[in-house]
Order: C-alpha cells, then sequence, then structure tokens
C-alpha cells in the first residue's frame, strides 16, 4: 500500500516537471546584453483603439522589476512627436541607431497588438489578447529576442453576481488587468521570456547552458 | 489513507507556490501606473492633468518617506513636468536624481537639463 502512496505522490510532481515549454535561443541577446530599454508606442492591429496606449502604461513594471532600465513611456512619446516620428509607420521604418543617438538606449522594444476581443458565451464574458514583442540592439539592429503570447480574462459565472459580472465587463472597457496580465506574463515566462536584467540580483546568473 | 496522504501534498505545493509569487518588488511602485493611466485617458496635449501628477509626486514623497528605490523614469517623468510648469530649478533638480539613480539614463538626462538651461538665460 505504500508503494503505491509514493508512486502516487511522485506522479503528481512528474507534470510540474515536464512542463518546460521549447525554449528561446539567447545567444545574440546574450551577447549584446542591453542594460537599458526603450519601449515604442505599441501599433496596433486590433480593433480596439485605446487599447495601445493603456498597454503602454502597464508594460514598464514588469520590464524593471526584471532589471532593465526603462525609459518613461510618455516622455518617449513626446519626443518622438519631436523628431517628426508621429506614427507608428514613421516609428517602425525608422533606424534603431537613430533611438542611441537620442535616447542612449541600448535597446528598442517594438510592440504590436495583434488582436483585443471580447467574446460572449451566455453567462460569462473573456477577452483575450494577443501580441508580439520584438527587442531589437540599437547599435546592430540585430533581434534580441521575440516572443508572440496570448493572454485571456474571464468574468462571470454561474450565478447572479456572475451574470452581473459578465455584463458589467462587456460595458465598461478597463483593459488595465488584461494588459498588466500580458506584460507580465511576456516577459517572465520561464525559458521564453527576458533574461534578468543588470539591476536584478540574477543578472548573468540564468543564463541558459546551451546543451549540444 | 490515499485521500490524506493526496490532500497534504496538493496543500504543500499551493503553500509552496504562493510563497514563490510573494516575491517583494525591487521598486516602490505606489501609484505611478495610475498616473500613467490618468495621462492616458487625457487624450489632449502632454495628457498630465493635476491628478495624475498629484499622482506622480505622492509615489515620489511615499518612495522618499520609506528610503524606497523609485524605479526607472519616474523622476525624469517628474522634472520633465515640473520643467512644463515652469518650476525650472525642481526640474533639473529631479533629472539629475534620476541621471544618479540610474546611469542609463545619462545621456538623455543631460541633453533635457542643457535644453532647459539654455532656455532659461
Amino acid at each position: 500500500m505504500k508503494k503505491i502512496h509514493i508512486v502516487l505522490f511522485i506522479t503528481m510532481l512528474l507534470p510540474l516537471q515536464a512542463c518546460v515549454p521549447k525554449a528561446y535561443n539567447y545567444n545574440t541577446f546574450i551577447e549584446h546584453h542591453p542594460r537599458s530599454i526603450l519601449v515604442l508606442p505599441p501599433a496596433n492591429a486590433s480593433t480596439a483603439v485605446e487599447a495601445p496606449i493603456v498597454f503602454n502604461t502597464t508594460v514598464s513594471q514588469p520590464l524593471a522589476e526584471k532589471g532593465y532600465y526603462v525609459f518613461p513611456v510618455f516622455l518617449t512619446q513626446e519626443i518622438l512627436l519631436d523628431l517628426g516620428l508621429t506614427d507608428e509607420g514613421l516609428i517602425s521604418s525608422t533606424n534603431p541607431k537613430k533611438f542611441k543617438e537620442v535616447f542612449g538606449a541600448d535597446a528598442v522594444l517594438y510592440i504590436t497588438i495583434q488582436q483585443w476581443t471580447t467574446s460572449y458565451i451566455v453567462i460569462s464574458s473573456s477577452v483575450t489578447v494577443k501580441a508580439d514583442f520584438k527587442l531589437v540592439d540599437t547599435t546592430t539592429g540585430s533581434i534580441l529576442w521575440e516572443r508572440t503570447h496570448e493572454a485571456v480574462e474571464s468574468r462571470g459565472g454561474l450565478s447572479i453576481q456572475g451574470l452581473v459580472e459578465a455584463a458589467i465587463n462587456a460595458l465598461i472597457v478597463d483593459y488595465r488587468p488584461l494588459a498588466r496580465k500580458m506584460n507580465n506574463e511576456i516577459v517572465l515566462g520561464k525559458g521564453l521570456g527576458l533574461l534578468a536584467g543588470p539591476y536584478h540580483p540574477d543578472y548573468k546568473k540564468d543564463y541558459p547552458i546551451n546543451k549540444e | 489513507m490515499i485521500r490524506q496522504l493526496l490532500i497534504n501534498s496538493l496543500l504543500l505545493i499551493v503553500l509552496l507556490s504562493l510563497t514563490a509569487c510573494a516575491k517583494p518588488t525591487m521598486y516602490y511602485w505606489g501609484n505611478y501606473e495610475d498616473s500613467l493611466y490618468e495621462r492616458s485617458l487625457n487624450t489632449s496635449g502632454s495628457g498630465q492633468t493635476t491628478r495624475s501628477f498629484e499622482l506622480l509626486e505622492s509615489t515620489i514623497e511615499m518612495a522618499e518617506k520609506k528610503q524606497a528605490r523609485v524605479p526607472p523614469g519616474v523622476y525624469a517623468d517628474y522634472g520633465y513636468t515640473l520643467f512644463k510648469s515652469g518650476r525650472t530649478d525642481e526640474a533639473i533638480e529631479a533629472l539629475k536624481k534620476e541621471r544618479e539613480l540610474f546611469p542609463e539614463s545619462k545621456k538623455l538626462m543631460d541633453s533635457m537639463i542643457s535644453r532647459i538651461q539654455a532656455r532659461g538665460k
């Protein structure tokens, strides 16, 4: 009887170990490990018009907490406007070297919000956001890191409170909780997120050992 | 017997994952994100409203009082807003604080400070 308990116990823990997704190849990242990141205003390929600007207000915290110096987002926007970079097309076609020249940034983060949709399923609603992130080295223009991620927030359920929540969720759109979730998940994901930055205690200690 | 063991294991795993999540943040964020959100709602001009500025300022005041670390960009944001309000001396002081805390900001802070000083003369 006891052996079965032990086997069951171990079997329960095994799935936790096995959940390791295919890891990102961080070689280029490590070669040009940036100290500072300039977050550019996100491009919007979704139908939610106000989403990008709100999204931008929740991206600094996860990046800073991961140990990077992050330039303040609104100041960045103003300087970009001063430079005549008034739309996403102009921004994305600008040579990254320009951002090193003006801001002194080691890397630039390009964000594209691909999707921001709400779906209603009778008694609950859920909002899904899908975005892709691309971190580029300003000196060489090489891609240090990129990732596409999807995050979901659900409201509602089998109760009066749930029904009310679902209705409220549909009417009042506060993009923040989902934006926060998205930005945290994409930056912190194990094996796929960012490596620790210079202000983080794990800086250079979390470099993956590439096995041949 | 099995059930007890499984329940205990489950509780242990939940507890362990909770403690792993309860990591304190490196910086004191206070009302900063709320101040950014306020600005995002204000689509005219630079976006800083009285309320968003109060949220920003209170974040800095609390962090300084607690002797906690002010996050990247906060003093810079504060300095820039002070400059726009005509409070140039305080603006330069804030930008210098940013530069001191985060050497990565030196290039930008230096160019902003010299532009402010040039305008002042």
